[in-house]
């Protein structure tokens, strides 16, 4: 179990800059307020503490948007301090607390991190008292310091604390307890709670992305469902080798994940309960069932069946497992992602001659094109804020990923390969994620990795795994 | 909610990817599906998997007498592989005189039962290519058919982009990727 408590309150004036020209700003002028998040998480974490819904209504009434332009926008900077602790494991859980603090946010692209040798002052001394001209000297004008203890009962306590080094003013003061071996998890919540103060935006570092593992020669390869922690840690194969794993979806309001797998010659949809470890066979459908994916609630599924020469959409109510056809046309429909209210549909068909993206309300049954421009379109992604859809295209010799407005308006390519696809977005929003695979120029040898962009930065990055890897799906915030 | 039991065929796939010609004994410990499984990876492991081309169907380095109706005895009188265009599901003239021979095989082995799988090149999504292969073993299927092979004979299934024959990324290995293969059950 989890908790968190508002240790003080503080009062600023905040000044946020975008790290992108052009984009938007926020000019954030907060009353007397720690902003909580409660922490309901993956096994009903309790939240204890200040009302969190008040404290975010007092940050919104508040807000004035600005636009900046030209280049002075800058990231944040921001110095994070070991966390200090009286034993060696709490020393050591203490310096691995704040190395995944430092390095998630280093990576956000709106925050900039300060190199521990740089920092004025030693950990506990930051800890007792903050010399704010010495940390300013540094260039920083955040600092955060924890201290951490673990209990003879297992248990982990940390408080950590915000400070703005330019106002002189604690930002923030916050303590949780959880077990030790959770302690992963307290970086990752430290490194959100100091994303959304300093930045007004949502992190997505308290989450998990599954994949599909891939090992062996590229004729027979095999594939198997994993899971980590955004950062790569906590990873864990979930399924044997006995399963030809591919597209798992996560679902959005729960702790499932859905995905198609080849068992024998037959290809059946699963639903995985992290939970509980059990996968279960959704159904057998004549027919060969693929590109499963949750409504937003969770309560329904679309998926694609392919019979007789023919793929078309179908709904499924997980609660009656009622199925329903939502689509019936000549050739392929198919990688079907719901809007956020689930009243909408975007799917890739060839219904037109070439694959191109559509949206069929689910309520009236209209079916529009969206996607106008050159080449073909497939697995298009609504974002889970609404604002955008993500998608792979194929134009040329490549592939790409990029985003179109739900209206097909707004189209960016974000990345290319010889093969990138499977777009997934994080929770906030912000950060896409995909693989890409490389061309086979001899043997029998392939190479998957998984990637992810910022659309505030551009920038791409390597996310590191174990093995090979393909098909990446973000889980939904864990609280 | 109902867990999942095992099953061991990809198992026997290894082993029979790891030694070839020791699969012909595994085969008769395997299933159904394994049987002609492990028979076609054993076809594969015969060919220098780098050259495109020259896959279609040999028995490579198999002695002894040919079983009638077995996955040998249609690769010696037909072909158990057809071939596709880019982006195509449409039965070719090759396909066509090669699928009449098939037709004529399994009049000639009314015991036999085909599972046809449809596959496609990396050149696609992964969706939209299971769905292409499977358009492609239809089309393999209902070719068959209208040549009066009964459904009950004929079975599907895609594999997408998933087990290509040939690893290598150029085009020649794509269009001998682009297959429906015949797997007697």
């Amino acid at each position: 179990m989890f908790h968190m408590s508002n240790i003080l309150n503080a009062c600023c004036t905040y000044v946020l800059r975008s790290a992108r020209n052009g984009v938007r700003g926020l000019l954030v002028a907060l009353g007397s307020l720690v902003a909580l998040g409660s922490l309901v998480a993956l096994a009903a974490l309790v939240a204890l503490g200040g009302g969190p819904a008040l404290a975010q209504q007092s940050i919104a009434s508040k807000e004035v948007e600005l636009t900046i332009t030209g280049t002075g926008a800058r990231q944040v900077p921001v110095a994070v301090v070991d966390f200090v602790g009286k034993t060696s494991q709490e020393q050591d859980m203490g310096m691995e607390i704040a190395r995944i603090v430092r390095s998630n946010l280093s990576r956000a692209g709106l925050l900039r991190t300060i190199d521990p040798k740089m920092h004025p002052q030693d950990p506990r001394a930051a800890l007792l008292n903050i010399q704010y001209p010495q940390w300013q000297l540094a260039g920083s004008d955040n600092v955060i310091t924890g201290r951490i203890k673990v209990s003879q009962y297992g248990r982990l306590n940390v408080e950590f604390f915000l400070t703005d080094t330019v106002r002189r003013n604690q930002l923030m003061a916050l303590s949780f307890s959880t077990m030790a071996n959770n302690w992963r998890r307290v970086g990752h919540v430290i490194s959100d709670e100091v994303m959304k103060r300093l930045t007004g935006e949502d992190g997505a570092f308290d989450t998990r992305i599954v994949y599909v593992a891939e090992s062996g020669p590229k004729t027979r390869r095999t594939k198997q469902l994993a899971i980590m922690d955004q950062d790569g840690g906590n990873h864990r194969i979930l399924t044997g080798n006995d399963l030809l794993v591919t597209t798992p979806r996560f679902s959005p309001a729960s702790q499932e994940i859905t995905y198609v797998a080849l068992q024998g010659s037959t290809w059946r949809v699963f639903i995985y309960n992290l939970e509980t470890g059990q996968q279960e066979v959704i159904s057998d459908f004549q027919g060969t069932p693929t590109a499963p994916r949750f409504s937003p609630k969770g309560d329904r599924m679309v998926l694609s069946i392919s019979l007789n020469g023919n793929t078309d959409l179908y709904e499924v109510d997980l609660t009656t497992r009622r199925r329903t056809r939502l689509t019936n046309s000549q050739g392929i429909d198919t990688a079907a992602s719901y809007s956020p209210t689930g009243r909408r549909l975007v799917f890739e068909s060839d219904r037109g001659g070439s694959q191109q993206l559509y949206v069929k309300s689910l309520g009236t049954g209209e079916v529009r094109r969206i996607s106008r421009g050159q080449g073909s379109y497939a697995t298009p992604v609504w974002s889970p804020t609404g604002e955008w859809i993500a998608f792979t295209k194929r134009q040329g010799e490549d592939f790409h990923i990029g985003i179109m407005r739900p209206d097909g308006s707004d189209e960016r390519l974000l990345t290319s390969g010889f093969v990138a696809e499977s777009p997934t977005w994080a929770p906030n929003g912000r950060l896409l994620a995909y693989y890409k695979q490389e061309p086979t120029a001899q043997g029998d040898s392939v190479q998957t990795a998984l990637y992810s962009v910022d659309l505030f930065t551009y920038q791409e990055r390597l996310v590191i795994t174990p093995n090979d890897a393909s098909d990446p799906a973000w889980s939904p915030r864990l609280r | 909610m109902p867990r999942l039991s095992l099953i061991a065929l990809p198992l026997a796939l290894l082993l029979a990817a790891c030694n070839p010609m020791n699969s012909a004994s595994l085969n008769g410990e395997g299933g159904a599906n394994g049987t002609s499984q492990s028979q076609e990876l054993a076809s594969y492991g015969a060919q220098p998997a780098v050259m495109p081309g020259g896959l279609t169907a040999s028995a490579g380095g198999f002695d002894g007498p040919v079983q009638p109706g077995s996955q040998r005895d249609l690769q010696r009188f037909a072909s158990d592989r057809v071939l596709f265009d880019t982006d195509s599901v449409r039965i070719n003239q090759q396909g066509y005189a090669l699928l009449t021979q098939v037709a004529q095989w399994m009049r000639a082995n009314p015991q036999v039962r085909l599972l046809i799988e449809g596959h496609a090149d990396e050149r696609g999504t992964r969706e939209y290519n299971f769905a292409l292969g499977d358009q492609r073993a239809s089309a393999v299927q209902q070719t068959l058919m209208s040549m009066g092979i009964p459904a009950t004979r004929l079975s599907t299934v895609s594999y997408g982009k998933e087990r290509p024959e040939v690893a290598i990324s150029q085009p020649g290995a794509w269009s001998a990727n682009r297959r429906a293969v015949l797997l007697v059950m």
